[in-house]
């Protein structure tokens, strides 16, 4: 049979019928632990020697299940599910860094992901280095001999601005050390991150992967790309012994000293979100672009921002990386605070809710709510401004989205 | 042929096995997981179908499985 299209792949792929019972779905086996035949049996486990399950905060079946899927969207060579995205982006960095190292990132930043890397991370003493985003030069200017990753969101939450992916791999290749691409806004159904030069992929699987909004989670994956034998990464090295499978192995034992682990429940609610990936990306996609096209007409509207618009810097560039489509999320601009507080309040079926890619149309006021604690000039530099509504289109019919939003503007006449 | 896989020693009956092949003989379970350790190196995954076994060939299977220390 000819290689599936997409959306069947998004099916298919990695999924198997459990070999006892025929079962299509992975169940979901919510023990903390599992028991063995004999000391000999658990013994090989806990030495590697045998793979096995013993205790759910190093791995679980259902969890295991998950991360099967994640890794064959993107045909890489392994994944690691955890708690949260927040708890990815964590894995991946300690993973791949630690005292003394640096990194460099791309500042146009989700704001918790801001919070980790200027608090806790730098406290942890890896230097971070925050770089506009779009200037790849800076991302090749901040390299030295400890450097341990380059780090950029794939399309900059909020700011929707685009990097140059095939230019920052190069540089990264040429230190041996992996990019590492955030595509929770895009996922793999708008980008190829192994052909775009990704090595490594992080992603709060809670967004559009989940897709109902019901679950919090997130996942490491390794596209598979890197030479983990020439990485100067110490945290690695200790890995070495593992051959290709160093990093992941680091990763494995970041979550499992650490504990962000995620439950089986919600491995179990996130895989099934996998099925209707493409179906849905396509929707949002296609919502997004009528709402803004909308908005670019309104007279109350200063500013509309959707890398889908003809009239965006950055269209060109977002359409190669993301095979012409733009995704779900698009801010405006409304001239004042007081007029995007009186426009979400106006709104009727569209929820006031900090997440992002749910079935459900969702508008946030960024800069008091999840950009609080940045000075006005970090705020701008990640793309939040004082008027600024980001809104996460969802599934609903498109006429009656265009139509709240239409109805809510009238108030800020 | 005889090997010695993960400290024992064990009898092929084949005369050709490369370690995809072992790996699906010996019924090692997520494959995917395992890195193999060669005569003392570490196997690059890509040379898995290339390598036939040979007499006194000494194989360990690692896992990384987390958890304590490592």
């Amino acid at each position: 049979m000819n290689d599936l299209s997409q959306q069947s792949s998004f099916i298919h792929d990695g999924v198997e019928p459990d070999s006892e019972t025929g079962a299509t779905q992975t169940p979901i086996y919510q023990s903390a632990g599992f028991a063995h035949n004999n000391a000999q049996d658990l013994e090989d486990v806990f030495q590697g020697k045998a793979f096995g399950y013993y205790y759910s905060r190093v791995n679980n079946p259902t969890v295991v299940a998950l991360e099967k899927r994640l890794t064959a969207l993107e045909k890489g060579l392994g994944a690691v599910v955890v708690s949260s995205g927040m708890a990815a982006i964590t894995t991946a960095i300690t993973a791949l860094a630690c005292s003394g190292d640096n990194i460099v990132v791309g500042k146009s930043l989700f704001g918790s992901t801001y919070y980790l890397l200027k608090g806790l991370i730098t406290d942890m003493g890896i230097d971070v280095r925050f770089v506009d985003s779009c200037d790849s030069k800076a991302f090749e200017d901040n390299i030295d001999k400890k450097t341990r990753l380059l780090y950029v969101e794939a399309m900059g939450n909020p700011k929707l601005d685009v990097p140059n992916l095939q230019t920052l791999s190069t540089y990264a290749n040429q230190h041996n050390i992996p990019l590492v691409l955030d595509t929770t806004l895009t996922t793999t159904y708008m980008l190829d991150a192994k052909q775009h030069g990704a090595h490594i992929v992080v992603c709060a699987t809670t967004k559009y992967i989940c897709g109902g909004g019901t679950t919090v989670g997130g996942v490491v994956i390794d596209i598979g790309t890197m030479k983990w034998s020439k990485s100067p990464s110490k945290t690695v090295q200790e890995m070495s012994k593992f051959g290709q499978l160093a990093f992941l192995s680091a990763a494995r034992k970041v979550r499992s000293n650490v504990g962000n682990c995620q439950s089986p429940f919600n491995a179990f609610l996130t895989q099934l979100g996998i099925d209707t990936l493409g179906l849905r990306m396509k929707q949002h996609g296609e919502n997004a672009l009528a709402l803004a096209e909308f908005f670019e007409t309104h007279s109350n509207v200063n500013h509309v921002n959707y890398l889908g618009l003809s009239s965006h810097s950055q269209h060109v560039l977002a359409s190669k990386q993301f095979n012409h489509i733009f995704g779900g999320l698009l801010t405006i601009r409304v001239g004042s605070k007081e007029n995007a507080f009186k426009l979400i309040n106006n709104l009727k079926m569209v929820k006031d809710l900090v997440n992002i890619g749910d079935a459900k149309t969702l508008a946030v006021y960024p800069a008091s709510t999840i950009y609080r604690n940045l000075n006005k000039q970090e705020r701008e530099s990640a793309g939040v401004y004082e008027d600024m509504i980001r809104i996460s289109v969802g599934l609903e019919d498109k006429d009656d989205i265009i139509n709240d939003f239409k109805q809510a503007l009238e108030s800020i006449r | 042929m005889k090997i010695k896989l993960n400290g024992e020693e064990k009898n092929i009956e084949k005369d050709t096995l490369n370690i995809s092949e072992l790996l699906i003989k010996e019924n090692v379970k997520m494959p995917d997981m395992v890195s193999v350790e060669y005569n003392g190196e570490i196997l690059d995954r890509s040379k898995f179908e290339a390598t036939t076994l040979s007499e006194n060939d000494e194989i360990e299977f690692l896992y990384f499985m987390g958890g304590g220390a490592s």
